[in-house]
């Protein structure tokens, strides 16, 4: 049952408001992807501002529970993995190498900007303390002990160091463990899931905080960010590597992925009817040339994993879920200076005086697809 | 027990093929080792067969790296890092900053620079360069530069190219030339004339070359203040067939193939506790970890749906033996001469104090397993 707009506020075609609306429209586009290796997932998944786009109103009343309802399905995504790599002792194939590839670019590159951030903040410290958020294999902190091999100053750097690498999953912590033993860095592991380590974690506990590839899994960001910053020191920073896309801004961009996957016509007929009038062609305007590569290239990533998914030998995998938190770099930038971090690149230049790489960088040229940022708390 | 004639290499070759029939990996020629093993392993190099043995070991890696997928692939990567190796892209990251730290030294504005990938791939440690050169902010550097990628694969030669001309550093109106040179018959350079290199990288290449020819090519196409930067993996397993007993136990052998295996090669204990006598703790446990890898590597395989052509014999190496072949091939290896150079200025600073080695261990010196030589060429006064 569709529920009426609040005075004075034009209806929406078929928006839902309430959490009965928003679990029923959840339900109906399961029947879309029923059996499918790749699923749509839950709405609630979406970056918050994409919402509106899916005709989800997010209003005072409903947000609290939109808010947990993506949490509880991206802990129940993340569950599901690590039990599959458990159980199959293996990671489930889920990107392309391309996407792989960028991703140990923005790791090098990330590693850099760190250790050159702590050059900074060494000054009359005799700790500094990292965390690796979301740490995976530890492939980030890895290459930032790597970077800092190659330069006198950072090997002498280092034995200020600590780094705390943060992961749900023992055995990816246990992965990373092996590698750094083999360094002479000093770190520790922590098994947890991010929010409560956070809340969990005094003021100013950290001086720089690093995550690669974590934020597109948060619909809200708001909240995480601001108590990212209450858990960096003043003057610290927040270094970010991510996938930026606006693949999901539309259900028209997502019915053509849908196509590409080979989704029968039926179940795209299905999709449509279920978002009837939110499934037209939306317009570019103000959306910049390289944030379409982007989406094109989240897109051909998508359609090639599908394909890779077809070679591999099945051992009861987890299903892939498609709508994610994805958003564009410039959005990311404002979601940052909203939760009051500096992301001004003169200001930055300043305060980080010894950073010789640029504090926002595209590692593909003329695409926001793969992207790092440094931000100052 | 020693054979030279090529047709007793082949029933060597078949004798190996039995040994491990039925197990999870085929061994691979006994050519595709570093050739100055292959006396311990029976097999005399002459100037009769020893075109035969090159060509033979040639054939063998080529079609193996063309049979590779995305799968085989993968199963490395994990392999290396439940070995507590990492993996490729970290020796990439070591061998990309000592690369630019050449790089540095040689610039100068207007100067036509050019750079040798031996062994592409995909281009992931030019990729690692370009990373490494934007962190910098040498945009001005990358214009001048000339990057020649050999790779024996067209399909990864294109998608290297494609992928590197994307790179975020690359502005739209000044590129640096990708010039792709494939191989043929291990003419690694093809006509390309001599001293036409300012920088010859490569990043896990050299343990598929048995022969030491390439490092005379190289030492040609390097200018005479050039730099060679080399990442690779090193381990002395192969040295001798005593090492591959523990091998064939770890793989599932039955005991009567390992019990024909050692008679065959006359083997008994003793074997191995000489051979590691000789060897320094950090090569022990290097060649530990080359164990653990082969093994887990091995595990990985038997996941693949489709059975991998990826053979076991490889033409590693230790650290010293590839110090030893770049010096007979013309390289500078003295560090305190190396020191003296305007090229490795800021590198040998890298080098451990006391050093004698120009070596940057990748795991600081607690295994021998990986690490960058950086070198060039020894110029005669």
């Amino acid at each position: 049952m569709k529920s009426t707009p609040p005075p004075g506020k034009a209806p929406t075609i078929d928006s839902r408001r309430t959490e009965d609306e928003i679990v029923e429209l959840d339900t109906a586009l399961c029947d879309v992807t029923r059996g499918r290796g790749i699923k749509l997932g839950s709405v609630a998944k979406l970056a918050s501002g994409n919402l509106g786009r899916w005709g989800i109103d997010l209003t005072d009343e409903n947000r609290r529970f939109v808010y947990g309802r993506s949490q509880q399905f991206y802990d129940r995504d993340t569950q599901e993995r690590i039990d599959y790599e458990f159980s199959a002792g293996t990671d489930i194939p889920s990107h392309t190498i391309d996407r792989i590839e960028l991703e140990t670019s923005m790791a090098r590159t990330m590693g850099q900007l760190v250790n050159e951030i702590l050059l900074t903040l060494v000054e009359g410290k005799e700790t500094l303390k990292v965390l690796d958020l979301v740490a995976r294999h530890g492939h980030l902190t890895v290459q930032t002990t790597i970077h800092a091999q190659m330069d006198d100053r950072m090997t002498e750097l280092h034995r200020n160091v600590e780094f705390l690498l943060l992961d749900t999953s023992a055995k990816r912590l246990r992965d990373a463990e092996r590698i750094l033993n083999s360094t002479q860095n000093r770190y520790e592991t922590t098994t947890e899931k991010d929010e409560v380590f956070l809340k969990n974690s005094a003021d100013g506990s950290f001086d720089v905080v690093m995550s690669l590839g974590h934020f597109h899994n948060k619909a809200f960001l708001g909240d995480y960010l601001r108590e990212l910053k209450r858990v960096i020191v003043p003057g610290g920073a927040l270094v970010v590597g991510d996938f930026y896309s606006n693949l999901w801004r539309s259900p028209y961009l997502v019915r053509n992925l849908l196509r590409g996957l080979a989704l029968e016509d039926k179940r795209l007929g299905l999709f449509e009817e279920i978002m009837k009038g939110y499934c037209k062609q939306p317009s570019n305007s103000g959306i910049t040339n390289s944030e379409l590569v982007a989406g094109d290239t989240h897109l051909q990533d998508w359609i090639e994993t599908a394909k890779n998914l077809g070679t591999i030998s099945r051992t009861a995998r987890p299903p892939l879920y498609l709508l994610k938190g994805h958003r564009t770099s410039r959005e990311m930038v404002d979601e940052l200076t909203h939760a009051g971090f500096e992301i001004d690149k003169g200001k930055l230049s300043s305060a980080f005086p010894k950073m010789r790489s640029e504090p926002l960088r595209r590692i593909t040229s003329g695409s926001d697809f793969a992207v790092v940022m440094v931000a100052k708390r | 027990m020693t054979i030279e004639t090529t047709r007793d290499i082949a029933q060597l070759d078949r004798f190996l093929t039995s040994i491990f029939e039925g197990l999870p990996i085929a061994p691979g020629t006994i050519c595709r080792i570093a050739y100055q093993f292959l006396e311990n392993w029976g097999v005399r190099v002459t100037d009769e067969n020893r075109g035969w043995i090159e060509r033979r070991s040639e054939k063998s890696y080529i079609r193996e790296w063309s049979s590779g997928t995305k799968e085989t692939n993968d199963a490395i990567e994990k392999a290396t890092r439940e070995a507590d190796l990492g993996g490729n892209s970290f020796l990439n990251t070591m061998v990309a900053t000592t690369a630019v730290k050449a790089l540095l030294e040689m610039y100068e504005p207007g100067r036509r620079i050019r750079i040798c990938d031996v062994g592409t791939g995909a281009g992931d440690t030019i990729s690692a360069i370009l990373d490494s050169m934007q962190s910098y902010r040498l945009q001005d550097i990358v214009k001048q530069c000339s990057f020649y990628l050999i790779e024996p694969s067209v399909d990864r030669l294109r998608h290297a190219t494609r992928r590197l001309e994307k790179h975020g550093i690359i502005e739209r109106r000044v590129k640096p030339e990708f010039i792709g040179m494939g191989t043929t018959e291990g003419r690694i350079f093809g006509d390309l004339k001599d001293g036409i290199f300012d920088l010859i990288v490569s990043s896990a290449v050299f343990h598929h070359l048995s022969f030491p020819t390439y490092l005379n090519r190289i030492n040609d196409k390097l200018t005479n203040d050039g730099a060679l930067i080399i990442g690779d993996w090193y381990t002395t397993i192969w040295q001798h067939p005593a090492y591959m007993v523990p091998v064939l136990q770890g793989i599932g052998a039955e005991q009567e193939r390992i019990v024909e295996f050692e008679r065959f090669f006359n083997l008994d204990t003793h074997n191995i506790r000489e051979l590691d006598g000789k060897l320094r703790l950090e090569q022990k446990e290097a060649n530990k970890r080359m164990y653990d890898y082969i093994f887990h590597m091995v595990r990985e395989m038997k996941t693949l749906k489709v059975r991998s052509q990826l053979l076991l014999f490889e033409a590693h190496e230790s650290v010293d033996d590839r110090l030893g072949k770049l010096e007979r091939a013309g390289f500078e290896i003295s560090v305190e001469r190396l020191r003296e150079s305007t090229v490795m200025k800021s590198i040998v600073s890298g080098f451990e104090p006391g050093g004698e080695r120009p070596y940057l261990s990748l795991f600081r010196k607690k295994h021998d397993i990986a690490g960058v030589i950086p070198v060039k060429k020894k110029v005669s006064t």
